[in-house]
């Protein structure tokens, strides 16, 4: 299906030079919904995604945490389909759901037997079309979203810090640097009122996309899509705000004491420029050098040769994945590090990382296993059908096609150690970045012997 | 494959196709070579991928009664190299075949898997005999898992999620290996290059283990490269030292509670012993799991989260070891909420064994492991991961299929009979993790609170 170049042994092998040869058709219906269909015939499961382009950075000021409550409002009913029905429907039809609120979209993903593949065009249809919008609902999500930023922020050990306590300290506008899970305060005055016009204004059919990997004929699916979404009335979008960011001036670190914590842990953010530019595919690069496996960068200078760190993550647009993104992104390092190790050696170990990489550069055989890894990870994620359909809806909402999928390990093989070398030194520097540090509360910290 | 829809469903919503019950088309390949390894095949033409792995009998019941959770630190010694290959060059060589070495230790195997490229076929089967062949366990990379080890124990015990298993395994399997989570500090503080080295001795042989391998890969080439690189392993045929599973008597409720300052939820973890993978009720308390919390419209979830919005994310799931099994609930629950939730806990158990399933709500709890299972099988790894639980389970290949078919053969009377056996709520026990001293109002109307003691015994720490 690839066409992985082949050596002789000991030869450095090129990952795939070649565009992946999967099908992925689109087209626009005449109320601006854009249809991408994958049609794969090997087993009788589909993947689904229904994408609207608006996500946390775009709720309103007031209400923050605003896009995540009300993707939870979009399983609680329709007039056409009333609450609890969604999920009755799905399960028994022998498929699950789920949804996902990302910085610039918000993701609707279904998967199953596809001999229901129908009915849940049909649903995602009905749910475009209207909801509920009853106060009870609102009132219960409500509840349960803040149960989930209890579960998820307030009683886990490190309160997810690096998605909510990173952005505030690394960025300066209000869309990039607010926290997406929400105040309760701002939960709170969320008004039914704000529900209509959320949906009023952002999920219609000409801000959304559609996107389905199944085993039944393309021209079928495309048809499908057309007889259910066809109907839909298209919106007045809001022009989208300019939300980039120049690098920082200053470097920050801020040390926080998480009393539920009993080993330390601290992350590194840096500002990123946008999706288009040159430096982009090298930080992906980057990223993957630098974090993934026992072979990176700073597992062996970290965790393995002065062991003073416990694990590392971490890479360039952590929260949506590849370049899918608009404006800026944060390319960021989580280190999670020993007790009685203090986070100015653990930082100073990774300006020392960064410091080798531009002095010595990457070797061409690093650079190629790292290549390896990453066209190998990224086929593996297209080989789930529900992956690669929001694979596909995300290379269309912001690489314009789904193409932009199907291409990046072609790109991915073109680049070059020195554009690696160069992204690092220029977009990775101790003096740009912002570091927030996790530490248990004095007493937990100490070694226990 | 779908029985008549409810009629409150909307008017217009498309029917389902008909479909042919769905499960898994490609044959497995089952060889066996002379010195009695087993190698499971299943080619998947498409994605040039494989994952492939060495399925190894001997998990956590195999741990010496001393050293509690001794497997998970051989597996990760495991990943230190071999006596011809060091990690540094065993990583690097996997990662240019875009691979990763995963090692882990269940409950009845051990496992060694790698998912990467399928040209690298003969790489993998490589690496993987020499790590259970000749293992390195260097005297430095052991210090540095043993040192990992320590601070993950640290992390982990921060987490009331791990706090909770930690306690409820403890209760329902006393001293029986099963009960182990995670290797405790002194056994951490035990493990040296020898102590490994003569676990892998003991453990890895030959009729104990499998090359199981799913992908772009034709079995031939597989059994050939088991035959090249696993085919000589010979080794002393000791007999197989029968580990029995725990004995589980009569249980009645108990309370347990673990102290947890400053938090803001009750995490509820509520068990009862249950049945081993090979038991006759396993595929009937399978589906009434699913009915009753593991589905996402289960009675549990709709009760404590859509219906009172008491918690995010409740769920319940059945544990089927190779002996012995139990099931949990668990749901983490804003502390004013505590009794309220577990009451609701109880009712759900206890309305399990006393009312039959609908109609409705047996299929869609079919129809959605039907659905689940095929979704989960789509992907090389989702197959391979199956196989390698069968093996560990001590089941043959031939029975992959077996799931799906039970699933429509099940009946109500038996769904709700196991469910009678092993769901009582009089019979639960429940361990609790939060701030006692807010807590502690709502959990005593449910009987006599017991605190229970934090670290594990011979844990070292404070």
């Amino acid at each position: 299906m690839t066409q992985p170049a082949s050596g002789s042994p000991g030869e450095p092998r090129v990952p795939a030079v070649a565009t992946l040869d999967l099908p992925a058709l689109v087209s626009r219906l005449a109320n601006g919904l854009t249809v991408v269909v994958s049609e794969d015939p090997a087993v009788p499961v589909f993947g689904m995604t229904v994408l609207y382009r608006v996500g946390s950075r775009l709720e309103p000021r007031g209400r923050s945490g605003f896009a995540h409550l009300f993707e939870h409002l979009m399983f609680e009913g329709t007039p056409g389909a009333p609450k609890g029905l969604f999920d009755r429907i799905c399960e028994s039809s022998g498929a699950t759901n789920n949804g996902q609120t990302r910085p610039d979209a918000t993701v609707y993903i279904e998967s199953g037997l596809s001999s229901a593949l129908e009915r849940f065009l049909w649903l995602e249809a009905d749910r475009m079309s209207c909801l509920s919008f009853e106060k009870e609902t609102l009132d219960i999500q409500r509840d349960v979203v803040k149960e989930e930023i209890r579960v998820n922020v307030q009683n886990d050990p490190y309160g997810l810090f690096e998605y909510q306590e990173l952005p505030a300290l690394l960025f300066d506008k209000w869309e990039n640097a607010h926290d997406g899970y929400g105040d309760f305060a701002d939960l709170d005055a969320a008004s039914i009122e704000d529900v209509k016009a959320f949906f009023q204004t952002f999920y219609r059919p000409n801000n959304a996309i559609v996107s389905i990997v199944s085993d039944r004929p393309a021209p079928e699916v495309i048809g499908l899509v057309e007889k259910y979404f066809g109907p839909l009335p298209p919106g007045i979008l809001p022009a989208h705000p300019d939300i980039s960011e120049p690098p920082r001036k200053t470097g920050a670190v801020s040390v926080r004491e998480a009393p539920l914590a009993r080993t330390p842990a601290l992350v590194a953010g840096w500002r990123m420029p946008g999706p288009q530019n040159e430096d982009v595919l090298p930080l992906l690069i980057l990223g993957e050098l630098l974090h993934e496996g026992r072979s990176a960068r700073l597992y062996k200078g970290l965790v393995e040769g002065r062991q003073i760190a416990t694990e590392v993550m971490g890479g360039f647009n952590p929260f949506q994945g590849l370049c899918w993104y608009t404006g800026t992104t944060l390319f960021l390092s989580r280190i999670a590090y020993k007790r009685g190790v203090s986070h100015g050696t653990v930082l100073g170990a990774f300006a020392e990382e960064r410091d080798r990489l531009l002095r010595e550069g990457v070797p061409a055989a690093e650079l190629e296993r790292v290549k390896r890894r990453l066209f190998s990870s990224y086929l593996s994620l297209l080989e789930n059908r529900l992956e690669r359909s929001l694979e596909l809806a995300s290379a269309t909402a912001f690489g314009g096609t789904p193409v932009a999928a199907l291409e990046f390990p072609a790109r991915i093989s073109r680049v070059t150690s020195a554009e690696v070398v160069r992204a690092a030194e220029k977009w990775l520097s101790p003096e740009t970045w912002a570091v927030v540090v996790k530490e248990p509360p004095a007493g937990a910290a100490e070694e226990e012997e | 494959m779908s029985s008549a829809e409810p009629s409150t469903w909307p008017p217009g919503l498309p029917p389902l196709l008909p479909a042919e019950r769905p499960g898994v088309k490609e044959a497995v390949h089952v060889d066996t070579l002379s010195n009695g390894v087993s190698v499971w095949v299943v080619r998947r033409p498409g994605l040039p991928l494989v994952s492939l792995g060495l399925a190894c009998l001997g998990g956590k019941r195999d741990d010496p009664h001393a050293l509690p959770g001794l497997s998970a630190l051989l597996a990760e010694g495991l990943k230190e190299g071999s006596e011809t290959l060091t990690a540094e060059a065993l990583h690097e060589r996997l990662q240019g075949e875009g691979a990763a070495l995963g090692a882990s230790a269940g409950a009845d195997g051990l496992s060694l898997s790698i998912h990467g490229l399928a040209d690298g076929l003969d790489t993998f089967v490589d690496i993987l005999s020499q790590l259970v062949r000749s293992p390195a366990f260097p005297e430095e990379g052991i210090a540095r898992v043993r040192a990992l080890a320590e601070e993950d124990l640290a992390t982990q015990e921060s987490e009331p999620s791990f706090l909770a298993v930690r306690v409820l395994l403890r209760a329902l399997f006393a001293d029986h290996p099963y009960a182990t989570v995670a290797p405790s500090m002194s056994t951490i503080s035990a493990v040296s290059p020898g102590v490994l080295r003569g676990e892998a001795k003991r453990r890895f042989r030959p009729d104990r283990t499998a090359v199981i391998a799913v992908g772009d890969v034709d079995p031939g080439a597989v059994l050939k490269a088991s035959e090249r690189f696993l085919g000589g392993w010979e080794h002393d045929a000791l007999p197989e030292t029968p580990v029995e599973g725990p004995e589980v008597g009569r249980f009645s409720r108990r309370i347990l509670a673990v102290e947890r300052p400053g938090s803001v939820q009750t995490y509820l973890m509520v068990g009862n012993p249950a049945v081993s993978r090979n038991h006759p009720d396993f595929f009937a308390l399978s589906l009434a799991m699913t009915a009753y919390g593991g589905a996402f419209t289960s009675r549990l979830v709709t009760n404590l989260r859509t219906q009172k919005g008491y918690t995010y994310s409740p769920g319940a799931r059945l544990a089927a070891f190779r002996y012995a099994g139990y099931v949990r609930t668990v749901s983490a629950v804003r502390n004013e909420v505590t009794g309220a939730a577990l009451n609701e806990i109880f009712y759900e158990l206890d309305r399990m064994g006393a009312i039959e399933l609908s109609d409705e709500e047996l299929e869609r709890s079919r129809m959605r492991d039907v659905g689940l299972r095929a979704t989960n099988l789509q992907t090389s790894s989702g197959l391979f991961s199956e196989l390698m639980s069968l093996f560990s389970s001590g089941l043959g290949a031939g029975k992959l299929d077996e799931p799906s078919e039970k699933l429509f053969t099940i009946q109500r009377d038996e769904i709700k009979r196991a469910s009678k056996r092993h769901l009582a709520s009089y019979a639960t026990t429940v361990v609790a993790v939060g701030d006692l001293g807010v807590i502690e109002e709502h959990l005593a109307p449910f009987g006599p609170i017991e605190v229970a003691a934090a670290p594990e015994p011979g844990f070292a720490g404070t």
